[in-house]
């Protein structure tokens, strides 16, 4: 009797075995064809008989989740409700959430798209990861279910944009409307100036004198003064120091010498060297990889000004004029905008360019593309789009001065996401239909230091430009190198800056040398040959 | 002669007959052990085998949407690619530099503290330190690291604080080269020792106690008795880890060289795992990832090989 039962349980181990193993290799045909069918009957339903009887699409949707301490599921709440009950229910469609961790966008993305378990709308800011996709076969075309569904939907966004998500002139991607373009700032202790009498600084020699009155007179009285904090990520949070030095360049040069080898670059990190070691920059802005150490230097009151993004002094997180006003209630980072270009005497800088998250539909789900562009038409809807951002009046939101001023909501009917980015997706930023508005509605979100934000973000549009590749598709270099090529940049600008004044252009020829050599040459060929195919000379 | 031959045959069925039977009967009687090591030969076979095809892709334009077996192959183009990067042979030598020194540096100091550590009397002492040292294996590499920029940046760390208030120039503990892979070699003997420890520990509580109290009676001292009692018996522990570590001197864990780098010293703290990661995983590029994770493993696989026959040369035990 033991024996039988022994034997029965080693045959099920055995055949466990067997199932397992072949289980993993099964192939992914049969997902797809099993898809295949609902084409049929969701067209035949939408021209002949009620929606009802059909059996409804599912559409999955994905969606970020950003673990915001004590938000509702965001596959699963009020907002996912409304949504079903507003665009799922009259058109016969099932809007499914499937969430996926913000800080794991691409990595999740890749699994999905290789194992064909990818939601019919998937998510990504990355340029890149797109491209691959598309050469590598894995999206699908949304160019007729655009024009048969989509004509709110391209009102609202316009060819412009629509053309970034244009590959070989076909729609594989729609795009999302960034509302806020600014992308970098500059702070200073206005309390610093005010007790040493300066001025605002005006150009970058000013700016540079101001720095050298914060070390020589440590206005603040603190142990270790830190006229200019930094982090690693050199060329965005000093930014306006290289563009000081920066000539004029044909739009094609623009593109294609990407920051290190536009003329006048160079010089910037040059005058960044001087300022390092003058002991006017963070010492050791290399081994702050995440801000972290900046952040602590800014609340401590040791730097006297930063850059970064346009309105870092003013978020909530990491809080910098909040924190640093609990320590000492007199300080307040303003905004400047000190760096004057040397030729043209212009505060110019680089902009995002209008683009927000890419929506792709994988090849899997290339029998559910109507309905994707019908959601995404739907969402297109002023009303919808204001519902989804700013919710109920009295609830979510109150009207102050005519502009909707969100309110903080807990429990049921709390937004997971500031302004519900997560639910609309095709726009990032506070949206109104007037773009005056839009921006006083959108200081509301810096609260305490409301009163900055316009300053800030007119600061950081003066003399403002897109980049004028910023359209064109990745070359192969770009998304074979580019990662690559970021750390090595990061790289240059923490070894050139930090060397003997004596010394820069040796480290910074020899590790450009290097660069070029780990691809950079390839993607200067390939932007150049790009350029010319689709842009002519 | 016929007879003979058919004897003689008769004679071998016999025999595996016989063998047979004997094999039955020994089934008979254990095959419940066999029986039990089903399952840990079925997970072995399923996530440490049967994944391995996946490093088919190594040899193959790897396109996520044909899949592994779909992908065409290329012909070795990716190891062409690698060989020809300079950055790769650059992490291969870090790679090889960081581990050498870490065998140096931290092979022998699980040993000695072992030793010093049994030597102890006062048991209650000898129990606490020993939780102590060996608490820091749990850390992550991730809170050392954001612990060693606190306590060792030049500008704001306590160390170098204390090392200021002294008179003395700060030391940039991890801003120039050398410093920095002294501080890397320090923080992971450190961090493993008392863990290492452990397993010398415990071949130090098997030696049979008569040896020291006979050498005791012969008038060795302490340290005669350390170096012809203890470390004689011990030396097959010794060797055995000795063979394991050549055999991972390829292989280098992501988080410590990661978590401790910064740009300033890539010229010794990019390895082989920070390679994979910058160039494979972050560009997803699988294909490059997958072989030089290939390459590695290949490497680690000779160098285990080698330190396995020479220890059996030198009449040791190895490790088949």
């Amino acid at each position: 009797m033991r024996k039988k039962a022994l034997a029965i349980i080693s045959m099920i181990f055995g055949i466990m075995l067997i199932v397992t193993a072949t289980a993993g290799c099964a192939p992914t045909g049969g997902q797809t064809s099993t898809q295949q069918p609902s084409t049929g009957s969701t067209d035949t339903g939408k021209t002949e008989t009620p929606t009802t009887t059909a059996k409804p699409v599912e559409l999955r949707v994905e969606v970020f989740d950003r673990g915001t301490p004590g938000q509702t599921p965001v596959d699963n709440n009020y907002w996912t409700k409304w949504i079903q009950e507003n665009f799922g229910d009259p058109n016969n469609i099932k809007v499914t959430f499937v969430p996926c961790p913000r800080s794991q966008e691409v990595d999740t993305l890749n699994v999905w798209m290789a194992t064909g378990d990818a939601p019919d709308i998937c998510l990504t800011y990355d340029v890149a990861t797109v491209y691959n996709y598309y050469k590598e076969g894995g999206l699908s075309d949304l160019t007729d279910a655009l024009n048969q569904y989509g004509a709110q939907l391209k009102q609202y966004l316009g060819d412009d944009l629509l053309s970034y998500g244009l590959y070989g002139g076909r729609q594989y991607a729609i795009i999302a409307k960034r509302v806020i373009q600014a992308n970098t700032g500059t702070f200073i202790r206005k309390d610093w100036l005010e007790k040493l009498g300066l001025p605002v600084p005006d150009t970058t020699d000013e700016f540079y004198q101001t720095l050298k009155a914060f070390k020589e007179k440590n206005p603040g009285n603190v142990d270790k003064v830190i006229p200019y904090a930094m982090t690693h990520d050199v060329d965005y949070v000093a930014y306006g120091f290289f563009q000081t030095f920066l000539e004029d360049v044909s739009d094609k040069d623009y593109y294609v010498k990407n920051r290190l080898f536009l003329p006048g670059w160079k010089e910037g990190a040059r005058y960044l060297n001087k300022l390092y070691n003058e002991g006017l920059i963070s010492p050791e802005f290399p081994l702050d990889r995440d801000g972290k150490m900046r952040d602590e230097d800014v609340i401590r009151g040791y730097a006297g000004s930063y850059g970064g993004n346009y309105d870092l002094a003013l978020r909530n997180v990491p809080g910098h004029n909040t924190n640093l006003k609990k320590n000492f209630p007199d300080a307040e980072f303003i905004p400047i905008d000190p760096f004057t270009n040397i030729y043209s005497g212009k505060h110019r800088k680089e902009l995002y360019d209008p683009t927000g998250i890419r929506m792709i539909v994988p090849k899997t789900s290339q029998a559910k593309v109507d309905a994707v562009i019908k959601y995404l038409n739907w969402m297109a809807d002023p009303d919808v789009l204001f519902f989804l951002q700013f919710g109920e009046e009295g609830v979510h939101h109150t009207i102050v001065d005519g502009l909707p001023m969100l309110t903080q909501v807990e429990g049921e009917k709390m937004m997971p996401s500031l302004q519900n980015i997560d639910y609309t997706l095709i726009v990032n930023g506070i949206y109104l239909a007037d773009a005056t508005k839009r921006i006083k509605a959108n200081a509301f979100s810096y609260p305490g230091n409301e009163h900055l934000f316009e300053d800030s973000y007119n600061l950081a549009i003066r003399d403002g430009y897109v980049n004028p590749g910023a359209g064109l598709i990745p070359t192969d270099a770009d998304a074979k190198y580019g990662k690559v090529l970021d750390d090595k940049e990061l790289e240059i600008y923490a070894k050139s800056i930090t060397a003997k004044p004596e010394e820069f252009d040796a480290v910074w020829d020899s590790l450009i040398q290097e660069y070029l050599a780990a691809g950079g040459q390839e993607v200067l060929d390939q932007r150049a040959k790009l350029w010319d195919e689709l842009r002519g000379n | 002669m016929s007879s003979a031959n058919v004897k003689l045959s008769s004679k071998n069925k016999n025999a595996t007959t016989e063998k047979l039977r004997k094999f039955l009967t020994y089934m008979r009687r254990n095959y419940l052990l066999y029986l039990f090591l089903v399952l840990p030969v079925a997970y072995f076979f399923i996530f440490k085998y049967v994944p391995m095809y996946g490093v088919t892709i190594a040899f193959k334009d790897y396109n996520m949407f044909l899949g592994i077996w779909k992908s065409p192959w290329n012909n070795f183009a990716t190891f062409k690619e690698i060989f020809s990067m300079k950055e790769f042979f650059r992490a291969v030598k870090n790679t090889f530099f960081l581990n050498t020194l870490d065998l140096i540096a931290g092979f022998p100091a699980p040993i000695i503290l072992a030793i010093i550590l049994s030597e102890l009397r006062n048991q209650t002492y000898k129990r606490i330190s020993q939780t102590i040292l060996y608490l820091p294996h749990f850390l992550s590499w991730i809170v050392i690291g954001s612990l060693t920029i606190q306590l060792f940046s030049a500008q704001s760390g306590l160390v170098n604080t204390l090392i200021e208030k002294l008179g003395f120039e700060p030391i940039p503990f991890l801003t120039e080269k050398t410093p920095w892979i002294i501080t890397y070699t320090l923080s992971g003997v450190w961090q493993s020792a008392g863990w290492n420890a452990i397993i010398y520990l415990a071949a130090i509580a098997g030696i049979n106690p008569e040896l020291y109290e006979a050498a005791t009676v012969d008038g060795a001292g302490r340290l005669r008795r350390i170096w012809h009692i203890t470390l004689p018996c011990i030396k097959t522990t010794i060797i055995i880890l000795l063979i394991l570590n050549v055999g991972r001197i390829a292989q280098i864990g992501f988080d410590r060289p990661y978590a401790m780098g910064n740009y300033l010293v890539t010229d010794a703290s990019d390895v082989i795992s920070t390679f994979v990661y910058r160039v494979g995983l972050r560009s997803g590029r699988f294909s490059t990832a997958t072989a030089v994770g290939f390459f590695q493993s290949v490497v680690g696989m000779v160098f285990l090989i080698t330190a396995n026959y020479i220890a059996e040369k030198l009449g040791e035990q190895g490790i088949w």
